[in-house]
């Protein structure tokens, strides 16, 4: 059933005023066409919304109908040249508004002729009621259509509210005294009005339309009965329903209310209730915009009041002066008092008549020194509440008022300030002659104020935490820098100072080379097993740099394992541990910088020096704080998706696995070669396991003594060494100890099971090495060895030699 | 007596029990009186209160060792603002910090500009850009008109100017005041 059946009578809303109407002066005769201006003003922002953006230069020539500015945004229109010309200027020029604020406007020259360009007009639509409804709406806002009832709000936003609306309710109240432009539209253009309504349901997709007319308008009334009867069956379900006149009837909220009952909420708007409100002047432009293609570059403006000595309603190109208007209609009288754009009720009163005509500007009021009440001295309030009456709102203006003059606020907004609509009835009763909406518009605007400046204040404040921060990251950084540098040079140090080789040292080193390389060519196939072809190559980077130290410290550990007990000198202090680590970190550095063999056997790039001193720096620290303090901490800031528990496991899992591995065989740890870990889980993952291994290292402190030698006595590294000769002797019997391998496997698998997050697949397919890849393995690995093992070897010596 | 002595033991006790389990359930984390003062203060981090920042100045003024009355860029405003979450009288701004005006930004003159990135360090919002040996220029939306840029500018490019009104800003004037001001000149006449 149509919602229009269900109207079976008209609402009433509440307060409202009967107003002097003086229609009569200028709906008599008919709208004329002024003639050409010299000159046009057209302002980049006349409407709601974003101001538009020129797209035309000083000095351009345009022909009628060409655009001058686009849409800059969602809400904001296009603007469009009103006749042919050059644009001499594009500058701030002072326009209709309470602020006299100057806005950025184009300057057209007109050239007389009047021209239409060969481009300026999209194709004129005949069967224009067949529409796209999408297309309809593109043609709607190229042409730049906006509100012209005076709110001037872009039409063809509104007309985007598709599907959200179920009545389409066109606006022809005109309520307002004096103001008659619509009314001689109608009369007029009925035709355009109806069909521009037509069009504008066709583009909502609504089927019912009311449309809301004062009963003091019974031509304008006639004149859309019959042209709705022309479109016939076009028109169906439009219902033209004639409404007592009451200001402010043509308010959107209080037509609404009247016509079908709904009350719009507070701080709602009628979109919100299904129902969109159209003014017919918005109708006929959009009428005008689809079958001819005519952008909105003219519209109707009555120019009335006492002070104008022939007043009626003209056809007025946008950008016209308004003193052109006032000088058509015969100049003013004598009687002419004040200047007011709008109506008397709502009307804007303004200095001069040197402004342009925008799109939301209906009327022209030269007010006689009678007509409307001069602003008199206003009087104290009295509380008779007579502006409560007419408060078609249903407010509180005294409230309103008492709040805002004290600037209270936030209580004006507390009695809903913001559901005035402004339309002056409560100043219009008031006996004391309050200006009260312009308190309200006064509070208005400090509320708007405050509100942008606590949206800007919370803005500072968020920037400036930020740059506390970044300063705090940038000293981090540079204290990062600082020790990476420091570190590198203290490796520098290290080895100027390189001492003739011992010939036992030599000789030590030697062998260890041969049993690295030995067990390197042993191991190739379970290397080349754990590094997974789904690894990117920073994960195989990040891989092998830890495999690399994990190997190294298992050799190390392999050695002393056995003379560790005998050798054990009494637990290090914190500060020879500290050392210790950074030692190892140096020398970690060092070896993976020298061994770039090593790294692409492991087909990982080589890292850059930078990158490893950064780890290295990195490393040491981790270490050096883990030694200091509780080995349980190694948790704490492992991968995030892991859980603490699942963590502890691991940690401890690998501990033993590890553990167990030093005491038996070289086995390489495959836990770590998870491809479903991230880059910087597997860093984490490192790092964790660098921890373990360093309170390795300090329970094992004769292995310890071999990197941080220089800390220590010539008696420890004496022993030391002797420790790794003997060990050498042991090498077989360890190589042996290779089969122990599978055991440590499968140790590693059940790590893997306690993390459930670490792939399965880890371990699972070796790939198989070519002879010449295992070839290159065994001789980079064998380098690597020998440099470190010379490397540990040359600061004890030189100790030995003093 | 003795039931009476005994029902109010039980009472003191219930409750004693009641109110240490608020004090430890419903905790309030951190400092609210210093978030709420901070939340009233500009942000303009200006430093005139002589703070280094809004948040050290809100923080001072909770523990109680600063007076609420040196935010010029909040003006009286602002510290009737104050006044009203710490509960006091308001008073007048003191002039040692400073004096209330308008909202500023700074404009950096970029014919001017060497490009020494000074300016750069001493924003406290971060709102100049550019680059060393590059001009400078002020993101004007992000300026809060602090001045601090002001003074390390060796080439003295930098000026503090109110910020421009636009239709959007600006704000109707109080009918109160040009009330006043109708009627001032009309009484002098009489």
């Amino acid at each position: 059933m149509s919602v229009l059946n269900t109207i079976t009578r008209l609402w009433r809303f509440h307060g409202g005023l009967h107003v002097p109407e003086h229609k009569a002066e200028s709906n008599s005769a008919a709208i004329e066409a002024l003639p050409l201006p010299a000159q046009l003003v057209l302002p980049l922002q006349q409407h709601i919304g974003a101001a538009a953006r020129a797209c035309v230069r000083v000095g351009e020539r345009v022909h009628k109908g060409d655009a001058l500015a686009r849409a800059d945004g969602y809400i904001s229109a296009a603007l469009h040249a009103p006749t042919s010309g050059t644009v001499v200027a594009i500058e701030p020029r002072p326009v209709a508004h309470p602020s006299g604020i100057p806005v950025l406007s184009v300057v057209l020259e007109s050239d007389g002729r009047d021209e239409w360009g060969p481009n300026s007009l999209p194709t004129p639509i005949e069967d224009y009621l067949r529409l796209d409804p999408a297309y309809l709406r593109e043609r709607v806002r190229e042409a730049g259509i906006v509100g012209l009832g005076g709110a001037a709000f872009p039409t063809a936003v509104k007309l985007n509210a598709e599907g959200a609306i179920r009545v389409l309710v066109l606006n022809a109240a005109e309520c307002e005294p004096y103001i008659t432009c619509d009314d001689r539209l109608m009369r007029e253009r009925a035709h355009a009005v109806i069909g521009g309504l037509l069009l504008m349901r066709r583009a909502l997709g609504v089927k019912d339309c009311i449309i809301g007319i004062e009963d003091n308008k019974p031509e304008a009334a006639a004149a859309l009965q019959a042209a709705l009867e022309q479109f016939a069956d076009d028109a169906e379900d439009v219902l033209l329903q004639q409404i007592p006149t009451l200001y402010p009837s043509g308010s959107e909220q209080q037509l609404i209310r009247v016509l079908t009952g709904v009350e719009i909420g507070r701080s709602r708007r009628p979109v919100d209730s299904g129902i969109l409100c159209q003014n017919v002047a918005t109708a006929a432009a959009v009428h005008d915009a689809v079958t001819e293609g005519r952008p909105l570059i003219s519209r109707v403006v009555t120019v009335t009041g006492s002070g104008i000595s022939t007043p009626r309603n003209l056809e007025v190109l946008i950008g016209t002066p308004l003193s052109a208007l006032i000088e058509y209609c015969g100049g003013y009288t004598p009687r002419a008092a004040r200047l007011i754009i709008g109506g008397p009720m709502m009307g804007l009163a303004l200095p001069g008549d040197d402004l342009p005509i925008t799109k939301g500007m209906n009327c022209v009021l030269v007010a006689g020194a009678d007509d409307v009440s001069a602003p008199e001295e206003s009087m104290p309030c009295i509380r008779c509440g007579e502006c409560m009456n007419a408060c078609p709102a249903n407010l509180l203006p005294q409230q309103m008022y008492w709040h805002a003059r004290a600037r209270e606020f936030d209580k004006a907004q507390q009695v809903n300030l913001f559901d005035c609509i402004e339309c002056g009835c409560c100043a219009a009763v008031c006996p004391s002659h309050l200006p009260l909406v312009q308190y309200y518009r006064f509070a208005k605007t400090e509320i708007w104020a405050a509100e942008r400046e606590k949206k800007k204040a919370e803005q500072a404040r968020a920037r400036h935490e930020f740059h506390l921060y970044r300063l705090e990251r940038e000293e981090a950084e540079k204290a990062a820098r600082l020790q990476a540098k420091k570190s590198a040079a203290q490796q520098r140090g290290h080895e100027a100072e390189t001492p003739a080789a011992d010939p036992k040292q030599a000789a030590i080193a030697a062998a260890l080379a041969r049993a690295q390389a030995k067990k390197a060519a042993a191991k190739a196939e379970a290397t080349a097993g754990e590094s997974s072809n789904e690894l990117s190559p920073e994960q195989l980077e990040k891989l092998a740099a830890a495999r690399a130290r994990a190997e190294a410290k298992r050799l190390a550990a392999t050695q002393t394992a056995g003379e560790a007990a005998n050798d054990a000198t009494a637990a290090l202090s914190p500060e020879q541990l500290e050392k210790l680590a950074a030692a190892r970190a140096r020398a970690e550095a060092k070896k993976a910088a020298s061994a770039p063999a090593q790294a692409n056997a492991d087909a990982a790039p080589a890292l850059s020096p930078e990158q490893l001193e950064k780890l290295a720096a990195a490393r040491a620290r981790a270490e050096a704080k883990k030694a200091a303090s509780a080995p349980a901490q190694a948790n704490a800031d492992a991968a995030p998706a892991l859980s603490p528990e699942q963590l502890e496991k691991l940690a401890a899992a690998r501990a033993r696995a590890e553990a167990k591995k030093a005491a038996s065989a070289p086995a390489q740890a495959n836990a770590d070669a998870a491809p479903a870990l991230t880059p910087e889980q597997l860093e984490k993952l490192a790092a964790a396991r660098a921890r373990a291994e360093a309170k390795k290292a300090a329970s094992a402190p004769a292995q310890a003594n071999a990197d941080a030698a220089p800390a220590l006595s010539p008696e420890q590294i004496e022993k030391l060494t002797a420790a790794r000769v003997r060990t050498e002797a042991k090498k077989a019997a360890q190589e042996a100890l290779a089969a122990a391998t599978a055991a440590v496997a499968a140790l590693d698998a059940d790590a893997q099971e306690e993390a459930p997050t670490a792939s399965p697949a880890a371990e699972a397919t070796p790939a198989p090495l070519t002879e010449e890849q295992l070839a290159r393995l065994a001789a980079a690995r064998a380098r690597a060895e020998a440099k470190k093992a010379a490397q540990s070897g040359k600061p004890a010596s030189s100790d030995q030699e003093q | 007596m003795l039931s009476a002595v005994f029902a109010l033991t039980l009472l003191a006790l219930t409750f004693g029990l009641l109110l240490g389990f608020a004090s430890v359930q419903f905790r309030v984390e951190g400092d609210p009186l210093a978030d709420r003062l901070d939340a009233v203060l500009p942000q303009t981090q200006c430093g005139q209160c002589g703070f280094p920042g809004c948040r050290p100045y809100a923080e001072a003024m909770a523990r109680g060792e600063a007076d609420f009355n040196r935010c010029p860029p909040g003006g009286q405003a602002g510290i009737e603002a104050l006044a009203a979450v710490l509960g006091v009288e308001p008073k007048p701004l003191d002039p040692e910090n400073g004096v209330e005006q308008a909202a500023m930004i700074a404009i950096v003159d970029e014919n001017v500009c060497i490009g020494c990135t000074l300016c750069l360090q001493a924003c406290p919002v971060d709102a100049i850009l550019g680059s060393a040996k590059h001009m400078h220029t002020v993101i004007s939306q992000e300026c809060t008109g602090c001045g601090l840029c002001v003074a390390p500018c060796p080439v003295d490019c930098i000026t503090l100017q109110p910020v421009p009104a636009t239709l959007a800003t600006w704000k109707w004037p109080s009918p109160l005041i040009s009330a006043n001001a109708q009627q001032e000149p009309a009484r002098a006449a009489a």
